[in-house]
């Protein structure tokens, strides 16, 4: 993670630790003293840590200064971003067109964005799986999937 | 006690559990050898299908996957220089060179029966040293309960990788999501929505956790350039000559006894008992060639040392309730699952189930043993199934096994912004370690100091006028002490967890 990205995640906890003692204020004390204390601790440490990640910014800079050899290469982060929002969506529409269909689409996609193109497979591997996700959960588990607005 | 173990081995000895404990070791195999999962992915995925399991059999699964998964990390470490897992970094060492030289079929057949004995001296240790501490730790309160609970956390705070502050940091956020729900007064707290009554849900957080975060990094990261070495076809007796074990037994056996205690130590775990046994050997041992040109010595002792401490793992687990790995954390989810609390009360309670539990671990290994002799020349070519078909399949099982848990769809939405945060943290170089192990001992740490102070009136006379508890709090003062001067002198901080 970028120096930036680690700044930002010291700074959430601070303010989630901050909102979160606010909302808890009118707790007595019995229910109250622990969790305040806990998250007195992680604002304090996510404090430090935020200070800590500024003085490393400025040896970062120094030592890109003096390298020679460049940083080893890691993937783009947008594919992350497109599966995490393809997830979200695959979570969402279980309420809306069940989550076996679901389940079918969001396979099929990502194993296309994932660079399969033989045709076959992107149909086998979502057919399989939903196949086995059905006898699993519905005929062994009995466990209902959500069917969505269409099948209720 | 005698009576007890025999109707262990009796009712694990059923059809239907030996049949969850084969499929579990060959989940294990497959996942440790899938590049980017591990064991405790495949035990989180599978933990809400084991709820519609007896318990007998659920745990008994899981323990196969854990134990299986543990080795199998070994045999893509031997043959394409890839550990599956991070106990089997330590085999690599030697392990590929021996590879490289035309001995691979030799050292994974070391490498399982090396795990196959630490796995028996664990299970012998869980049969019997268990039982001796489950009858004592029953006579402890809350204040020792709560000392015990403290101590746990720091020693994995003090051993996890990264500097102290991340690891302490990642402890907060876990005792944090510990306090989501009813407090022990019954006050509820931070239920911003009806479905957080109850706390945070422990299976979808720890199928997030475990899952997403390898996931991301799979997509992320390159896959590292694959060197395989085909096992030569010459036939290879080691170790099936009596003359291999006068040799090397002591390296078994010393091999087996270190990582037993490490095992019993909370947050140690089979990754710090595969090094540190490795180094042992590599110690004492002079013998041609040296350690890290293909010395076999160095490929039994990380194996031995790393499945000794898996089930002794789960000692402190079943008699204190108190986890020191990933793992035992899962296990200990799939107990509460069925109904069942570790702790003092559950050999009390249900001594014929833990009797089983044991019993059934011998078997595991056995099964674990014969499967992974038969597969281990398949094992490493799982090496290269690619990610495109990974992908899909994990996410989707990960996630409709977090609604199985309680057939609630807020728990999807709880694993994914688990596994979210499970990223973030690791983006940031925090472990999510502390963090599991926070959000189970929390409420554990919170309660008995809850009645603690009900019982003995103040913090003082309820810490200061128990021995036990006090001893076991100052335990935990010096291990963070501990850690923070030995990560003076080393800056960058261990990296073992």
């Amino acid at each position: 993670m970028t120096r930036l990205g680690e700044k930002v995640g010291y700074a959430a906890m601070i303010l989630a630790a901050a909102v979160l003692i606010y909302v808890s204020r009118s707790y007595a004390l019995q229910d109250g003293a622990y969790p305040h204390i806990v998250l007195t601790l992680l604002a304090i440490l996510a404090a430090v840590g935020l200070y800590q990640s500024f003085r490393a910014s400025r040896q970062d800079q120094e030592r890109e200064e003096a390298a020679t050899q460049p940083e080893p290469e890691r993937g783009a982060m947008w594919p992350v971003v497109i599966y995490i929002g393809l997830t979200m969506l695959f979570i969402l529409s279980w309420n809306w067109i069940g989550t076996l269909p679901a389940v079918f689409i969001f396979s099929a996609i990502l194993v296309v964005l994932n660079g399969e193109r033989r045709i076959w497979m992107i149909i086998a591997l979502p057919v399989v799986l939903t196949a086995v996700l059905y006898v699993v959960f519905q005929s062994i588990l009995y466990l209902p999937l959500p069917r969505g607005f269409f099948l209720r | 006690m005698t009576h007890l173990i025999l109707q262990g081995f009796a009712a694990s000895l059923t059809p239907l559990n030996i049949g969850l404990m084969a499929l579990g070791v060959v989940i294990g195999i497959v996942f440790a050898s899938l590049p980017g999962l591990t064991g405790a992915a495949a035990m989180t995925m599978l933990l809400p299908l084991s709820y519609g399991m007896p318990a007998v059999s659920a745990v008994l699964l899981l323990i196969a996957i854990w134990n299986a998964a543990v080795w199998a990390g070994a045999v893509p470490a031997v043959v394409m220089n890839i550990p599956g897992t991070s106990a089997a970094a330590a085999t690599l060492l030697d392990g590929h060179p021996l590879a490289m030289q035309g001995h691979a079929q030799r050292a994974i057949r070391t490498s399982i029966i090396g795990a196959f004995v630490g796995s028996i001296a664990a299970a012998i240790a869980l049969l019997f040293v268990a039982p001796l501490i489950g009858n004592v730790v029953i006579y402890l309160g809350p204040a020792e309960i709560f000392a015990f609970a403290s101590f746990g956390l720091t020693l994995v705070v003090s051993i996890t990788r990264g500097t102290l502050a991340k690891s302490i940091i990642s402890v907060l956020i876990g005792l944090f999501i510990g306090t989501v729900g009813f407090a022990p007064s019954g006050f509820p707290r931070f239920a911003f929505t009806p479905n957080l009554l109850s706390g945070i849900s422990l299976i979808p957080a720890l199928i997030g956790l475990f899952t997403f975060p390898e996931l991301i990094n799979l997509i992320r990261n390159r896959r590292p350039r694959i060197v395989q070495v085909e096992p030569s076809r010459e036939r290879d007796l080691f170790l099936f000559r009596a003359q291999d074990w006068s040799r090397h037994w002591f390296n078994f056996v010393r091999s087996a006894v270190i990582g037993v205690f490490m095992g019993i130590h909370p947050g140690a775990g089979p990754t710090i008992s595969s090094f540190i046994t490795y180094n042992e050997a590599r110690r004492v041992n002079k013998s041609d060639p040296p350690f890290g040109e293909g010395n076999i010595d160095g490929v039994i002792a990380s194996d031995t040392g790393a499945n000794a401490a898996v089930l002794s793992g789960l000692i402190p687990a079943f008699t204190l309730g108190i986890p020191g790995s990933v793992d035992t954390v899962i296990i200990i989810a799939a107990l509460t699952l069925h109904g069942l609390q570790p702790g003092p009360t559950l050999f009390m309670q249900h001594a014929p189930f833990v009797y089983t539990i044991f019993a059934g671990a011998f078997v595991a290994n056995i099964l674990m043993l014969v499967i992974g002799l038969f597969a281990a020349r398949w094992t490493a070519k799982l090496a290269l199934v690619p990610t495109r078909f990974l992908l899909p399949i994990v996410t989707v099982v990960a996630l409709v096994g977090a609604f199985a848990v309680n057939n609630n769809w807020f728990d999807v939405l709880t694993a994914l912004l688990a596994g979210l945060l499970g990223y973030g943290l690791r983006s940031m170089g925090i472990s999510t370690v502390p963090l599991l192990l926070g959000l189970i001992l929390g409420p554990i740490l919170e309660t008995n100091l809850y009645q603690a102070l009900q019982v003995y009136g103040s913090l003082w006379s309820a810490i200061f006028t128990r021995p036990i508890a006090l001893a076991f709090l100052l335990l935990s003062v010096a291990s963070l002490v501990h850690a923070l001067i030995t990560r003076r002198h080393h800056k960058a901080g261990s990296d073992v967890v």
